[in-house]
């Protein structure tokens, strides 16, 4: 005594014609069609799906287990063994590596979100002719698809013992005799890496303000509002989206870049990028992937603090 | 347009003059470079001594050694770096952004775990790149795959460029009427030709700026090459190894060449890219009058 739904059609049934509304041909219509749906979402998802469980999720997996690895000697042992992990956790040494790291990150950030948010402010508020403002955004982006390293080296003419800086504070007086204080610090760095990653603020501020409406602007004045006011209440909630964006995606090219580190820091003071390369350079494999996760995790804190203020993906 | 108070004047000036400082920032070094390009010796001396071509000559005959006189300076032959990098963004671009338009696509229905799976796309790109680059050497070494540009180098040039991709065709699908879709598709049209006469057509600015993500992602990329590329070596991993050692004044011709290369590519692409999105914009249907119907009079004039 079962029901069944779908009973096979029998000659005697009526002739099946496509199109045909009859209810149980319908519905198995429509569980085809489902079907051949959810076929061609998973064909169209197939290739990049692969690529990325190839190329990033089992690195990643491999990273987490090579860091308990044991190194016995120059061979590696593959075992599971918690030796690195506590060698890395317990040395002084990277632990400043790790503070390090997020305070030039967080400087870095600072920076960019200040002046990102004035310049894309300025862009977006001050420029009347729209024209002028989309070309002076477009001069700002410019420079970021050049060659990355080119952009770097070109800052050692520019603060090096007998580069342009010195050249000018010299001859205007300031300074009585070339000064090498300008290139191979920290300072350095952070002055670099704001120039390389401002843009990436300009620009989603720039967007983010332009599609606010000169009325709403005006309403809120003309309820009484400051100018003040209406920037933090109006402007600001506005351009926060863009803003969060800017600096999320800073922070990913920040906690990975270890080449501004080498050449105008002079390599005195590298992340914990750049000293994941250093020690797997030497083949210290094992205390290179337990920093990887370290800086990983990092990165994950700080994206994801970023993705807590604003929800990226309402931006989509 | 509201009269502007004393602290909105004070607001444009200071930031005004911040971006004329971000912008002077930005241009300087070049400026600075493609002066000290000209030079013929020395390093990073400003301002040069003489004025010579002499850099741009070795960059364009790396084996005529008799040029090369300055002592300790690297007998480096660019082009077959550039040309591997050049290779290999082109390959990086295209199978980027292949596989990100066909993910987008996907991702404009719902199925089982697209939450997740968004965040999986976007792994590539939000692993900081020296993670990838190792974890890429472990795996690889583990089972016993070559490390070369076109394995592990190709591998992971395409995972970091491919979510950048993903993302630009998302922005561009999430603001696209799929009505015209639905019109095309009641006319008659199979869902290739919709996809082939419709869908790909208004697409093409997001197609233009995944490949020019692709492209420029990977030309300067070193973060995640440093242990994937094995004896190849790309441009900037080669500009990187050099100027490590010391920075002459090829390496200032080669970046001024680089420089004014891309300038004038990315300023055609641009109008490209912007003819392109007049284009698509026209072939919208307006919002504005998307439910008047024409009145009779127009139509009777029309035809």
């Amino acid at each position: 005594m079962s029901i069944s739904v779908r009973t096979p059609a029998t000659p005697a049934d009526a002739p099946v014609r496509a199109g045909a509304t009859a209810g149980p041909d319908h519905a198995a219509q429509l569980r085809a069609q489902a079907r051949r749906r959810r076929r061609e979402t998973g064909l169209l998802l197939a290739p990049a799906l692969l690529w990325v469980v190839v190329a990033v999720a089992i690195p990643l997996g491999m990273i987490v287990w090579v860091s308990l690895w044991r190194a016995d000697g120059p061979t590696l042992v593959h075992t599971v063994d918690f030796g690195v992990w506590g060698d890395v956790l317990s040395s002084g040494a990277f632990r400043s590596i790790m503070l390090e790291t997020l305070k030039v990150v967080v400087i870095v950030l600072a920076i960019v979100a200040v002046v990102g948010l004035l310049c894309g402010y300025f862009l977006a508020r001050f420029v009347r002719s729209r024209r002028l403002a989309a070309m002076l955004l477009m001069l700002a982006i410019l420079p970021f698809w050049t060659s990355y390293v080119i952009r770097i080296i070109t800052w050692q003419p520019l603060f090096g013992n007998r580069g342009v800086l010195n050249y000018v504070l010299v001859k205007v007086g300031i300074l009585s005799e070339p000064a090498s204080a300008f290139l191979y610090n920290q300072t350095a760095t952070i002055f670099t890496m704001s120039s390389l990653y401002v843009v990436f603020v300009i620009g989603p501020v720039f967007w983010a303000l332009s599609r606010i409406d000169e009325d709403t602007i005006a309403a809120s004045r003309s309820l009484g509002a400051s100018a003040w006011q209406t920037f933090w209440r109006v402007e600001f909630p506005l351009a926060k989206g863009g803003l969060v964006a800017g600096c999320f995606f800073a922070a990913i090219f920040l906690f990975g870049d270890y080449a501004t580190e080498q050449l105008i820091g002079g390599g005195t003071n590298p992340a914990l990028s750049g000293t994941i390369r250093a020690i797997a350079g030497s083949g210290q494999w094992p205390t290179a992937a337990a920093l990887s996760v370290v800086l990983f995790l990092l990165t994950a804190l700080v994206l994801g603090l970023f993705m807590k203020i604003h929800d990226l993906r309402r931006e989509l | 347009m509201l009269r502007l108070s004393a602290g909105q004047r004070a607001l444009k000036g200071l930031s005004g003059t911040l971006l004329a400082f971000v912008l002077l920032v930005l241009y300087a070094p070049f400026a600075v470079m493609i002066t000290l390009s000209f030079q013929e010796r020395g390093t990073a001396v400003f301002p040069p001594s003489e004025f010579s071509t002499i850099s741009y000559q070795k960059l364009l005959e790396p084996n005529n050694y008799s040029l090369f006189t300055i002592a300790g300076e690297p007998l480096t032959n660019y082009l077959p770096p550039l040309r591997l990098s050049l290779i290999l963004a082109l390959l990086t671009a295209v199978l980027a952004t292949t596989f990100a338009l066909m993910a987008a696509l996907a991702f404009r229905r719902s199925f089982r775990g697209r939450g997740p799976l968004f965040y999986l796309l976007l792994l590539g790109m939000l692993t900081p790149g020296v993670i990838l680059g190792l974890g890429m050497r472990l795996f690889a070494d583990q089972v016993g795959m070559e490390a070369h540009w076109y394995t592990t180098g190709l591998l992971l040039h395409v995972a970091w460029t491919m979510p950048f991709g993903f993302i630009v065709f998302l922005i561009f699908l999430n603001r696209y009427d799929s009505s015209v879709e639905e019109a095309a598709a009641s006319l008659g049209a199979s869902r290739w030709t919709v996809f082939r006469t419709v869908t790909l057509p208004l697409l093409m600015p997001g197609v233009m700026g995944s490949l020019l993500f692709g492209f420029t992602l990977s030309l300067d990329e070193v973060q995640r090459s440093s242990f994937v590329m094995g004896h190849d070596q790309t441009l900037p991993m080669e500009l990187l190894a050099v100027t490590g050692v010391r920075i002459t004044p090829v390496v200032y011709a080669l970046g001024s060449l680089i420089a004014v290369v891309s300038f004038a590519f990315l300023a055609l692409y641009w109008l490209a890219f912007e003819r392109e999105r007049r284009r698509t914009v026209a072939a919208l249907p307006d919002e504005d009058d998307d439910f008047i119907p024409a009145p009779p009079a127009t139509t009777a004039a029309a035809a």
